[in-house]
């Protein structure tokens, strides 16, 4: 049996066309079958009408937003739109998912993806209402900030329940790390696919459809549905990161000594500060109101603060997530406990990934810090640690291209390039890309992360349940197929983990399922044949599970044979920093632990082999592109030389 | 009618297990609620569809089955449950 067209996707690919004004549509199915659905379809793409020499802000790049399978359907989870494209960041693969309510609207308008390709000669934004696509004038809306955009398109169209997806200052104004943000939050964050947006001169996409989205075994479908849901009421994960969202696992990063503080000097916090900005508690302090998004089954992981004091009173947005606590708040040492909310909304505002300020701006902390720059570099700034005014200073100085700004806004690892003067080794980055994850102390989270091919990250492999409290270990075991799944600081096993974690991964953006509903979060939750289930319910497609899975790993050597395309990247490059390398956590629970590389190698070697990869420089070996269908694929890297 | 209902997160699955106890399909054309962004203020409001016309299915409670797949899906029920009530008594007025 196989994919009918009218069960689950909504069967067309819209391929726009802004330098000439073409719209056309073609069959989704062309690519399902092979490629899944969103970032799967969006790679294929990519790979080949991409010509090795196009570079991220020239028209002939392409902008590919994908609309997870499963979304228009109440299946859990299910809002995950993704953006993917070649990025400025690393200069390879870009992909980010988010939340959004446009997924699901595209969707009910008939569509699966859209692909944008040219760039229009003045500001546009594409309006999408069922069969009727335009691209309109933008030019009013240049300059605003996301949250302008959103109140002025409402008010002008006299819809205010419109939804959209769009950029800001940032993207405007190619900042390297610029973002997609979703009505006034939640963002599409990471590898500059804002700039690339930016360079197209497209302001914003707004879809609203009055079409529907049918199942192949609806009663089938929704009893799973009902199931989860069931079982996702009794579990203690659910609960936290409904109350909390990902904040909750603030106890036990200290814990396990996994806190960013001072650009990655120390891997946690002092107490005292521990106390004044605990999280938790500024949450329960402010909290007016829930946010949740379509198909969730926790029920929703956000909330909504209203500041009532303090220097950012007044303030009322949705909180923001573990990462910028992390890489910003503690990153930059800030004691305010309201600051992260702030920082969350004003990078919300500017259209900025929260990683490239924590990168940038903890880049330039640390050289302020050893005196490799000072005030005559940073437009007469202090950047003193903790300086929590410095900082917002710095982000709009990186949004508007101003003065440093200018140079931030390019991320750390070319900042440090432009300055020079030996601060590359306080550039912490991995591909080019600013780092967010801490990388010692949990070698699977670190190896996952090193390997991403879109350049650091955690959501293309990186596993949470080393150091996950209550681990149902048993299920562990039976998930990742290794004995050791609950032993953070071993080397062995962690690249059999790894595999899992890419598989299922790259399964829920296809999907277009939240990371937080499945084994990812807590083992416990939606597995990756429980996934195959839900997708055979709902496409009436009896795909076998190891095909199933097969398509993930097809999709992750198409990204890595797209990087080696259009990157220099090989072994090298999935290494951790040098700092994370040479240096021995200084404080707290893992005190003294320090990274043995040779054990690394180790394990990146195990890492290869099991993805038939060369050990010495990462590439694909043909055996394991013509077992894929990547015969023609294998061809194409021998003729670089860079077959492995 | 419309309600406010302030513990209301925006996911709307309602509307589409509605839609599909209408018509097996999902879309929030065929629902008998809609989850509206309100103005100001926190929440959201629902409608629902008192009368039946060219776009609309009216809420009739989902008499058919036990209970009402709106509540059987939403993670706020006890509140929802409390405006399906009152809509079912104020459409009996």
């Amino acid at each position: 049996m196989s994919i009918k067209e009218n069960y689950a996707y909504a069967g067309n690919i819209l391929r726009i066309n802004l330098s000439d004004g073409k719209i056309s549509k073609e069959s989704t199915l062309d690519y399902a079958k092979d490629w899944l659905g969103s970032s799967g379809i969006a790679i294929k793409i990519l790979y080949d009408e991409l010509k090795p020499w196009v570079t991220p802000y020239e028209p002939a790049n392409k902008l590919i937003f994908g609309a997870g399978v499963l979304l228009g359907t109440p299946a859990p989870g299910a809002n995950k739109m993704n953006v993917s494209t070649l990025g400025p960041m690393t200069g390879g693969w870009a992909s980010s998912c988010s939340d959004s309510y446009v997924g699901c609207e595209l969707k009910y308008a008939g569509y699966d993806s859209i692909i944008i390709e040219g760039r229009a000669h003045q500001p546009v934004y594409i309006w999408i209402d069922n069969d009727n696509v335009e691209i309109r004038d933008a030019s009013r809306f240049w300059g605003k900030t996301t949250w302008e955009t959103l109140e002025l398109i409402r008010k002008e169209l006299k819809n205010p329940y419109l939804h959209i997806i769009s950029i800001g200052p940032a993207g405007e104004n190619l900042v390297r790390g610029a973002s997609i943000i979703q009505d006034r939050g939640r963002a599409f964050g990471r590898g500059g696919i804002g700039a690339v947006m930016g360079s197209k001169n497209l302001k914003m996409i707004i879809a609203k459809g009055t079409g529907s989205i049918k199942v192949a075994n609806p009663n089938k479908f929704m009893d799973m549905v009902l199931k989860i849901r069931e079982n996702f009421a009794q579990s203690k994960a659910v609960e936290n990161t409904h109350k909390y969202g990902t904040l909750s696992v603030f106890s036990t990063k200290r814990k396990v000594c996994s806190i960013n503080y001072k650009n990655f000097q120390y891997y946690d916090i002092p107490d005292d500060m521990a106390l004044e900005i605990f999280p938790l508690k500024t949450i329960d302090k402010y909290e007016i109101a829930k946010q949740s998004f379509p198909g969730c089954a926790i029920n929703g992981c956000g909330r909504h603060l209203y500041i009532n004091e303090g220097p950012y009173a007044g303030l009322k947005t949705e909180c923001n997530q573990w990462e910028v606590f992390e890489n910003i708040q503690t990153r930059l040492a800030i004691r305010e406990p309201t600051f992260m909310l702030k920082v969350n909304a004003l990078c919300n505002q500017l259209g900025v990934d929260i990683d490239l300020i924590g990168g940038a701006v903890g880049w330039a902390m640390e050289c302020f810090q050893r005196k490799i720059i000072d005030e005559n570099d940073t437009d007469g700034l202090k950047l003193n640690w903790g300086d929590a005014g410095v900082v917002l200073e710095l982000i709009k100085k990186i949004c508007y291209r101003e003065g440093f700004g200018n140079i931030l806004a390019e991320g750390c690892a070319r900042a440090a390039s432009i300055i020079g003067r030996n601060s590359e080794y306080y550039a912490l980055n991995i591909k080019g890309q600013d780092l967010y994850e801490p990388c010692r102390g949990a070698m699977g989270w670190c190896l996952g992360t090193t390997t991403s091919t879109r350049g650091g990250g955690h959501t293309t492999g990186a596993v949470t349940c080393e150091s996950a409290p209550d681990l149902n270990l048993e299920k562990a075991k039976l998930v990742y197929g290794v004995d050791n799944p609950h032993k953070p600081l071993e080397y062995e096993g962690k690249a059999k983990m790894i595999l899992y974690m890419e598989i299922l991964h790259r399964i829920n953006n296809c999907l277009g399922v939240c990371h937080f509903h499945t084994a990812w979060w807590d083992v416990d939750l939606i597995d990756v044949p429980q996934l195959l289930d839900i997708y055979t319910a709902a496409t009436g497609d009896k795909i076998l599970l190891d095909d199933f899975k097969k398509m993930a790993i097809r999709q992750l050597n198409l990204e890595k044979a797209f990087n080696l395309k259009h990157t220099n990247f090989d072994r090298k490059d999935d290494l951790p920093t040098l700092r994370d390398i040479q240096e021995s956590i200084p404080t707290g629970s893992l005190a003294g632990w320090k990274m043995d590389i040779e054990k690394y190698n180790k394990m990146l070697d195990e890492y290869y082999e099991i993805h038939g990869w060369d050990k010495c420089t990462s590439f694909p070996i043909e055996k394991t592109l013509v077992d894929l269908g990547l015969a023609e694929v294998a061809v194409d890297l021998k003729k670089i030389g860079k077959l492995g | 009618m419309i309600f406010d209902m302030l513990d209301c997160g925006g996911c709307k699955t309602c509307e589409l297990v509605c839609s599909f106890h209408h018509t097996k399909e999902f879309s929030h054309q065929f629902s008998s609620l809609k989850v509206l962004d309100k103005k100001s203020g926190i929440g959201y409001q629902i409608l629902l569809i008192e009368r039946e016309d060219k776009i609309n299915i009216p809420c009739n409670g989902c008499k058919d089955i036990e209970t009402p797949l709106c509540l059987k899906y939403c993670g706020e029920k006890d509140t929802l449950e409390k405006i399906i009530n009152e809509f079912k008594r104020k459409k009996l007025e």
